[in-house]
């Protein structure tokens, strides 16, 4: 597996966009389960990336370049997910989203698949929501639970506005929080929660606890 | 890494002897550390400004200790607070206060002046060394008028760190400034945090500064609701 994915690696490393995703593509079909995809190429290809250039503007658009290959392999391979999730149903729904400025969405997108995979009814609304579509969608599609990923720091400040007002009109709302920062930062925002969650094994628990 | 900067509950009251004393500040608690970056956030009345100017000894608390370099400043008396604050605290405002029948170099020098009756060829060095660093050096004779206003505000730079401060408070630098400018201004703040040790206290209303800061603190009604330190 480790040189597998270290060929992958190499691959994105390269920028070699089409070689990337068939080299995804040729995984599954012989046989390799889309949840060690995730588990073991796509996540880590973003969360462990390290741009070694000194020019911090080169490690940015480098950056993005991976995260659109991410973003079409993630794309390719929903089929895939559709024949993992068979006929997985929890009557819980979920709206996944990016809050008001926060463009960084793969973990979002992903966030969403696990859910789905795990039988809830998930919908995802996209990347830099602004708080009043984000508040429209509870209004309107009045979910279980509103799951927001976060990655820049400063978002935090605009997302815990967002809860509380989402908390004073839908208290019954459980709001999961997950992303870099709020992996990081969760505690010193006191940003109001329900749950946090930053993994598959997180997600496949919260099911298991609601099953 | 030390304090540069510690304040010890915190509140200011305006008008305390009125009919309608008006609470600007309430239990503020912060420790800045040495070399730290940090941004002040908040609405319009949150008390961002108060809380500066206090941190600035140009007004002072009516409870609670400011203690700077863990000496508390707040029992300094006034001329002693002058010296003080003249010598540690470098100030950069939203409207930069050039003085406009003086030149670039005459502006940066003007708080070295202010302390001493001499200016030696070492603080003109600087003077011309710091217009360097804000990317002025062949604008130095200019008068203040005559620059464009990021120009301006790049002096004013400039000007906070003559005395070398150990702090620089800075309330909406790039208030006035477009986004090209703004972005360069934020360099330089960046490059003199991190080239002198200087420690920056910034209040902005602009996302694009603040979440590039190391710390953001957000006021809300006088109080400290969110404070987040990368």
């Amino acid at each position: 597996m480790k040189t597998k994915i270290n060929e992958f690696i190499k691959l994105l490393d390269n920028e070699e966009k089409d070689k990337a995703i068939m080299y995804i593509l040729n995984l599954l079909d012989s046989g390799n389960d889309i949840l060690d995809i995730y588990e073991y190429f796509i996540i880590p290809a973003l969360a462990d990336y390290n741009c070694d250039n000194d020019q911090e503007e080169i490690c940015i658009w480098k950056e993005h370049t991976r995260t659109s290959i991410v973003r079409t392999i993630l794309e390719n391979t929903y089929p895939y997910l559709i024949k993992a999730k068979g006929n997985k149903k929890i009557n819980k729904s979920v709206i996944v989203a990016c809050p008001q400025e926060e463009y960084h969405e793969i973990g979002a997108i992903i966030a969403t698949n696990y859910f789905y995979l795990e039988g809830f009814k998930a919908k995802y609304i996209g990347a830099n929501t602004p708080s009043e579509e984000i508040i429209s969608a509870v209004k309107i599609l009045k979910p279980d639970y509103l799951a927001l990923s976060i990655t820049n720091y400063y978002n935090l400040i605009q997302t815990k506005k967002l809860i509380n007002t989402l908390k004073a009109s839908y208290p019954n709302l459980k709001i999961i929080l997950g992303g870099q920062a709020i992996k990081k930062y969760a505690n010193k925002s006191k940003i109001q929660y329900d749950l946090i969650l930053n993994s598959y094994e997180d997600i496949k628990k919260l099911s298991g606890d609601l099953s | 890494m030390d304090n540069i900067l510690e304040l010890k509950n915190i509140d200011k009251i305006y008008g305390v002897n009125t009919k309608n004393p008006y609470q600007a500040l309430s239990n503020i608690n912060l420790i800045f550390k040495k070399n730290s970056f940090n941004s002040i956030i908040g609405q319009s009345g949150s008390g961002k400004s108060t809380l500066l100017n206090i941190i600035g000894t140009l007004d002072s608390p009516t409870k609670g200790e400011v203690i700077f370099n863990n000496q508390d400043i707040s029992k300094y008396t006034k001329d002693e607070l002058a010296i003080f604050r003249n010598k540690s605290i470098g100030f950069i405002f939203q409207f930069h206060y050039l003085l406009p029948e003086f030149s670039a170099i005459e502006n940066v020098l003007m708080p070295y002046k202010i302390s001493n009756s001499k200016v030696n060829q070492d603080i003109i060095n600087r003077a011309h060394e710091l217009l360097e660093i804000v990317g002025l050096e062949k604008y130095k004779n200019q008068l203040a008028n005559n620059l464009s206003g990021g120009q301006q505000q790049r002096v004013a730079i400039a000007r906070s760190l003559i005395n070398s401060p150990n702090i620089v408070l800075a309330d909406e630098p790039t208030g006035n400034l477009d986004s090209d400018s703004t972005e360069a201004v934020y360099n330089l703040l960046r490059e003199i945090n991190k080239n002198n040790n200087t420690s920056f206290i910034i209040i902005t209303h602009d996302r694009k500064i603040a979440e590039k800061t190391d710390r953001i603190i957000e006021l809300k009604d006088g109080e400290v609701y969110t404070d987040i330190e990368k």
